[in-house]
């Protein structure tokens, strides 16, 4: 069968077929080919804005084309299987083997068999040891990268950070090197040198060096791309994306994209204002999601958007304005979005919980959002919730039912009809970077009862649903989260047996990760229980900035349920500053 | 204005569904800045009228869309095309006085796909236009049904290397890749489906089946008083 049979065979041709508008010149004469690799499906990976920036970012480059490639379905494998095709890349069908370097961006933990399976679709030993110099280079980045170690040896070379300056100085160390016949191990011992760059055969558990985390030091200024791909089949965010800020000011101590993406870093509302004019221009998209770790935090927001209603209106263009805060949540912004359903996170149940976990937020800012919301015309809310956080009690979960309750005893207060109030609770999993990394996850037993406690005392309430994470899940997320080396064997026997696409319920399978992990004889509790403090944890050779002194203390204030303010209000001292100036420092 | 665009579907763009078709081309209107008519409502899209769907992965220069704007013929065009993903330019545009309706109005579109071998039984092949009934069967979720196509076939035509086909499309559609497939099974041929081109649609006036474009072109005129 040729490529153009076996896409009519396949279940949406489109994911596989290319040609996306705003694809940059693939047959300019180049030093270097590079691929993105994203294990996951073209409707999802599509959706990532770091593979937009870091494919515009490459191949703006003069000497550098970079294509993409996404996990193939599991039809499309089979045909390609049957018919002996390596798999290739999107743009020039090229077989993934034959490109200079591959990056994989690994969003987060669940999607580790997807790289097995990509390399071995593509003909790729997954071990770094048995790839000799004719294989490309095999890196990785993206958020997963705060941890590698579980994947450590699947990779030569591993981007920690911001990837927009690192992987320009990568391939252009990497052109060097090919122009001057230096092999792999030489490159990757040069490569080293670059800040942000991990090199695993050369940086060992027994032989630690530290790993600086790459930050982008003027973000105001740094490159951002407008004429975005343009998708050819519906992607899961279907908008165009605009980062206004990096960093976020608030310090949950939950949340590793909080610490990890220190220190804070605007874009003025005038640069801001500018790229969504070019947006519009260059895209035609009708959304333009206006991104950030807390969106309503941006100090701009209130004079970007009386600039730039005008300009989308005029353009029929939807501004999408996510993770909004509740205290930020103003009148004028409930305005300006489309009234459909508001999604807000209180995180827990009760004020001593929300100290513990640092989430400023209290019932009376709570009551006041929702409040103007509902005078708004909104008649649905969406509450993000986590359950297993450290300290927590019963008392904590029925506060989450108490707090329910009050929202829809507010709405009645002023307004007929019924108001949809959905429940959505996930499990706590410890993550690198954070205060809590110490802390250990609760039993699966405990999950399941405390998901039945809240499913029980919520079916009570009327308007109310209840959503909650799987439990498997959230167990194997906490084991990889904080994973060691030992763990790339697990993924791989896994793997062998069948385990796949392990971030889609309908395909993950936990008995084929037990079975594994008997066979190898891993202990799970050894990851999922609470850390020594003593000992320096699998991951901390990575200085993400934020210093372990801070975060120690951090977890101390947790523990006595004690809120730390957000940076706005004053430096706390985190120790990112020394990365990059921050923003709030400035102001 | 009613505006009237044809437009290619090929290449890559050949596997775009039909329902993504609508969002590439809200997106490549906004992109050349055209003030396309809005409709009104809670959720306001662009009005664009696409014609009959073309199974996935058919190549066509023959696609038209109809939309309600200020635009000039000719700007529309250009600008339409600087902006076009390649493998959707802009062939023509057509400014009728009346509301084409081009979808409810097709009722045949002519294809063209690669064949081996069709030489050797021409005669049989393309005497199937004169059979009172062909049975063709149709697999549906492992089902197999059974279909007289017979009325849905205007002509069979071999040629060197192609196997023309003129089908009914519109209301009642006979998808040419599986006749093709069908045909060539019965009289022992190949035909290459990943090469299959749709190159003209037609609507009835007057009992006679005319062409698209010239369908088109007497609806820019004014109508007469007779």
């Amino acid at each position: 069968m040729t490529f153009e049979e076996i896409l009519l065979k396949t279940e949406k041709p489109a994911r596989y077929s290319g040609g996306e508008y705003n694809t940059p010149d693939m047959d300019k004469p180049c030093d270097v080919r590079f691929c993105i690799c994203m294990p996951d499906l073209y409707e999802v990976g599509m959706s990532n804005l770091g593979l937009k920036i870091l494919y515009h970012v490459l191949n703006n480059q003069k000497n550098v084309v970079c294509e993409r490639c996404f996990a193939p379905a599991l039809d499309f494998h089979a045909l390609l299987k049957e018919n002996g095709i390596p798999l290739m890349s999107l743009e020039t069908k090229k077989p993934l083997r034959d490109f200079d370097m591959i990056g994989f961006s690994v969003q987060y933990e669940m999607l580790f068999t997807g790289i097995l399976y990509m390399m071995e679709a593509a003909g790729i030993p997954f071990y770094a040891k048995d790839r000799d110099d004719t294989f490309p280079v095999i890196c990785g980045g993206g958020p997963a990268a705060i941890n590698p170690e579980p994947i450590a040896d699947f990779f030569d070379l591993f981007m920690v950070g911001e990837g927009e300056e690192v992987i320009v100085a990568l391939t252009d160390l990497y052109a060097k090197c090919k122009a001057a016949g230096k092999t792999k191990a030489q490159f990757l011992a040069l490569a080293e040198k670059i800040t942000g760059v991990y090199v695993p055969s050369r940086n060992t558990p027994k032989k630690r060096k530290t790993v600086k985390k790459a930050v982008v030091r003027d973000f105001e200024n740094c490159f951002y791309p407008t004429a975005q791909l343009m998708p050819t089949l519906e992607v899961v965010h279907d908008r165009a994306m605009l980062e206004l800020y990096r960093g976020c000011q608030n310090g949950c101590r939950f949340c590793q994209a909080g610490y990890y993406y220190r220190p804070i870093r605007f874009r003025s509302e005038k640069t801001v204002k500018s790229l969504i004019e070019k947006l519009i221009r260059e895209t035609g998209f009708d959304e333009i999601s206006l991104g950030s770790l807390s969106t309503g935090d941006y100090p701009y927001l209130e004079q970007l958007l009386s600039e730039v209603n005008p300009l989308c209106a005029k353009a029929h263009v939807h501004l999408a304005l996510p993770s909004l805060r509740l205290s930020s949540f103003k009148k004028e912004f409930a305005e300006s979005s489309r009234k459909s359903s508001l999604t807000f996170a209180p995180e827990a149940g009760t004020q001593r919980l929300r100290n513990v976990i640092n989430k400023n937020v209290t019932e009376q800012e709570i009551r006041e959002g929702l409040s103007a919301a509902f005078d708004q015309g909104y008649t649905s809310v969406k509450l993000y919730f986590m359950l297993g956080l450290p300290t927590e009690t019963d008392e904590d979960l029925l506060g989450i039912v108490e707090l329910v309750k009050n929202i829809r005893r507010l709405y009645h207060e002023s307004h007929k009809g019924g108001v949809n109030i959905s429940v959505s609770c996930s499990v706590f999993i410890p993550k690198p970077g954070t205060p809590f990394q110490w802390e250990a996850q609760i039993t699966r037993e405990e999950m399941s009862r405390r998901q039945f406690l809240l499913k029980d005392e919520l079916r009570k309430v009327k308007g109310a649903s209840f959503h909650y994470h799987d439990r498997e899940t959230s167990e194997l997320e906490a084991i990889f989260a904080r994973g060691d080396r030992a763990l790339s064997a697990l993924i791989e026997l896994a793997y062998k047996k069948g385990a796949m696409f392990d971030s889609w319920t309908e395909h993950f399978k936990y008995d084929i990760w037990e079975e594994a992990m008997a066979e190898l004889k891993v202990d799970k509790q050894k990851y999922l229980g609470a850390q020594p403090l003593d000992k320096p944890l699998p991951w901390e050779f990575i200085d993400i900035g934020v210093s372990r002194a801070f975060l120690l203390k951090e977890r101390e204030k947790a523990y006595r349920a004690e809120c730390t303010p957000g940076c706005d209000k004053g430096c706390q001292g985190c120790g990112a500053m020394a990365l990059a100036l921050c923003d709030e420092v400035k102001r | 204005m009613i505006l009237v665009l044809k437009y290619y579907k090929r290449g890559n763009m050949a596997y775009i569904s039909h329902i993504d078709l609508l969002r590439h081309f809200t997106r490549a209107f906004r992109r050349a800045g055209f003030d396309i008519e809005f409709s009104g409502g809670f959720n306001p899209h662009m009005l664009i009228n696409l014609g009959t769907p073309l199974p996935l992965g058919i190549n066509s220069s023959s696609e038209y869309l109809t939309v309600r704007t200020d635009v000039s013929k000719e700007d529309f065009l250009r600008e339409y095309n600087r902006v076009a993903p390649v493998g959707m330019e802009g062939i023509r545009v057509f400014a009728p006085k009346v509301n084409p309706n081009v979808a409810g109005r097709t009722v045949a579109a002519d294809y063209s796909v690669a064949q081996q071998g069709a030489e050797d039984v021409r005669r049989e092949v393309e005497g199937v236009v004169n059979l009172f009934s062909l049975e063709m069967p149709i697999v549906k979720k492992g089902e197999t049904s059974y279909k007289d196509v017979a009325p849905l076939v205007n002509a069979v035509k071999v040629f060197p290397g192609r196997l023309n086909l003129s089908l009914a499309a519109g209301n009642t559609t006979l998808r040419p890749d599986k006749f093709a497939e069908f045909l060539a099974e019965k009289y022992g041929f190949t035909v290459s489906v990943a090469d299959l081109w749709k190159y003209e649609q037609y609507v009835r006036e007057k009992g006679v089946l005319m062409e698209m474009d010239k369908y088109l072109e007497g609806l820019e005129q004014e109508p007469s008083e007779s």
